[in-house]
């Protein structure tokens, strides 16, 4: 991987590097400046508090590069017991690749395409149900920097920026002055609608607390009143927990709104409704265009969790949740996404990339994990890197390797790195497994085991 | 949010009001001494909650810092509850709380949320290893397995019996 050096400078002894991404959030905030000293960061101008902590504490770690059942391995051995063991598996799954580049991420859809694996990607446990409902419903949507000049009002629906996304704010919807919008936070409306008074909600204007579990019937409320459809008013504040009043306020904003815009998070699609939420979402800012113009946008989590969509869409057809065991791709949340092909027990070997499953995942997910033979690659140590049969350590992604990551407005950032990492990057192992599974199954082709 | 209050009682397990119990006189002097009378008692508060995992600031530096940093194992091995419920239940600051889902269970530390941050009803944690230990494996045809606005039950628990630090 070849480094950008066009913005690298030297003052005091530092090396100076202008325009860095921060690649922990789906901001993908690309005008930080890094203080690089030998190998480390010492300081990261602009950066949020997890930017901050991203730059600050991904120094070199000093451990192997490869461990095989824990002990020590050279890096060219890990490549080839990994690519073993992937081969040989019946029903392989490749997960993750949501902290990783979107050059690495094609690699990785490269092998599950060589060897028919089930490929699954951090998105179907974080928006995979709004990546359902965009299928159904379609998204009216736009850029953030759509969103910074033009929006006056900002709904955050399920969704706590200022402790997932702290910049979110200050750099893209509610503090920004912009061309339609110069007063900047003065010319804005902020809503909020929540279960509970996140920090978020002590930024917004109007904070909406909602029933837990009731989004599905709070946007159907609001779907109704868009469309002057008569409610039952006792039906409405039992469900959503909120009187008629307080909707139509909403909407009478919503309508009064030049340019609207909701960005929602998984506390639509993590709780009872999942893509039905999604879809009434997705619905409700459609029907909203009868009347002004209004757009909506994940909240996306992790730094590249939009190229891994775009990436696996690009060379799939569809999103996440992928098998290509029949050598063409098929597409079913609920049967191929990693949750249920490990909590099935289906799956006989994985490779885990950039995501720790060993720590988010249910509990017979996790066990299943733990009983067959798994590759992971992860700049950290991690659960899910200390039960690996083949772990490797790999250096960073935007602080170590250069690369591609979407920001979550689907707009593609190019990373620039701050200091070599003495460990290779995990699109090195990746194309070193590639040629590898590439290699076999091209053997077993001229040996007349497969027609092609 | 006061639907939401009105619709529980004050009293836990078998053992009528909270408040009527001799234990609350240990409350002025030593809270985990309250915690162990609660057990040995037999009181145990044992109703339903809403629990919400979730981001937090301290979780999301914790994981740059390092999975088995102190950071993190501290952001994601606490539960919060809102103060008028810990009043209500007789649960101190710090007092272990075994969090029981259809799945699974957790012996977390309780610690009251700040001002109106939570409603009654209502617990929050920060995701990670004890929140996902919770989670049942069903995604419903979705991929996505319900992680939020889960039924759980919560009863006193030995401070021995916490899980901090236990991370696999």
């Amino acid at each position: 991987m070849s480094r950008s050096t066009d913005a690298e400078a030297t003052r005091g002894g530092l090396k100076i590097v202008e325009d860095a991404t921060c690649t922990f959030c789906g901001c993908v905030c690309d005008d930080i400046e890094l203080h690089v000293q030998d190998d480390h960061i010492v300081k990261a101008k602009k950066a949020c508090v997890l930017g901050t902590s991203w730059f600050l504490n991904h120094e070199v770690e000093d451990v192997p590069s490869c461990r095989i059942e824990g002990r020590p391995a050279s890096v060219e051995e890990g490549i080839e017991r990994a690519a073993k063991i992937l081969y040989e598996a019946r029903y392989p799954l490749i997960y993750g690749l949501s902290d990783t580049t979107c050059e690495s991420q094609r690699v990785a859809v490269s092998i599950a395409d060589w060897i028919g694996a089930n490929l699954d990607t951090t998105t179907s446990v974080c928006h995979g149900p709004s990546g359902m409902a965009f299928q159904g419903v379609g998204e009216v949507t736009c850029s953030l920097g759509e969103v910074r000049n033009r929006a006056d009002l900002i709904i955050f629906w399920g969704s706590n920026p200022a402790e997932s996304h702290p910049r979110h704010f200050t750099r893209y919807s509610l503090m920004p002055k912009g061309m339609f919008v110069p007063g900047g936070r003065k010319d804005r409306t902020c809503v909020v609608i929540d279960v509970r008074k996140t920090k978020s909600a002590r930024a917004a204007d109007v904070f909406i607390p909602i029933r837990p579990r009731k989004d599905f019937e709070a946007l159907w409320t609001l779907r109704a009143l868009a469309a002057e459809i008569e409610v039952d008013l006792e039906q409405v504040e039992r469900e959503t927990g909120q009187p008629l009043v307080v909707w139509q306020d909403l909407m009478d904003r919503m309508k009064a709104a030049r340019f609207g815009v909701i960005f929602f998070g998984m506390g639509l699609t993590m709780t009872r409704g999942k893509h039905a939420n999604s879809e009434a979402l997705l619905a409700l800012t459609r029907d909203m265009n009868r009347h002004t113009r209004f757009v909506c946008k994940p909240n996306r989590g992790h730094g590249n969790v939009t190229g891994a969509d775009n990436v696996v869409s690009w060379r799939t057809g569809f999103p996440f949740g992928v098998n290509l065991g029949r050598g063409y791709p098929r597409f079913n949340p609920g049967e191929y996404t990693a949750s249920d092909v490990l909590a099935n027990r289906e799956a006989d070997a994985a490779m885990i990339i950039a995501s720790d499953p060993m720590a988010n995942f249910s509990q017979p997910a996790r066990e299943h994990l733990k009983s067959i033979p798994y590759v992971a690659l992860d700049p950290k140590e991690t659960p899910t890197t200390r039960a690996a049969t083949v772990a490797f350590t790999v250096a960073t992604y935007g602080i170590n390797v250069a690369g591609t990551a979407y920001r979550m407005d689907d707009v593609p950032i190019p990373l620039r790195p701050a200091f070599d990492s003495p460990h290779p990057s995990d699109y090195e192992i990746l194309r070193g497994i590639e040629r590898r599974v590439q290699k076999w199954y091209a053997a077993e082709v001229r040996s007349g085991r497969w027609e092609v | 949010m006061m639907w939401w209050c009105a619709s529980r009682t004050a009293t836990i397990g078998n053992s009528g009001p909270v408040r009527s119990s001799p234990v609350w006189l240990f409350a002025a002097f030593d809270p985990l001494a309250l915690c162990g009378m609660l057990r040995q008692a037999g009181i145990m508060t044992n109703e339903t909650f809403i629990l919400i995992p979730g981001r937090t600031s301290d979780q999301g530096c914790g994981i740059s810092e390092g999975k088995y940093a102190q950071r993190y194992s501290q952001a994601i091995s606490t539960v919060q509850m809102n103060a008028d419920d810990m009043k209500r239940l007789g649960l101190e600051e710090g007092c272990a709380v075994r969090i029981r889902s259809e799945f699974g269970s957790v012996v977390l530390p309780v610690v009251a949320v700040k001002g109106d941050e939570l409603p009654c009803g209502l617990l929050f944690m920060a995701y990670g290893e004890y929140s996902s230990r919770l989670m049942g494996g069903e995604t419903h045809g979705s991929g996505m397995p319900t992680s939020k606005g889960m039924d759980v039950t919560i009863e006193s628990a030995d401070p021995s019996e916490i899980d901090t630090g236990r991370i696999s």
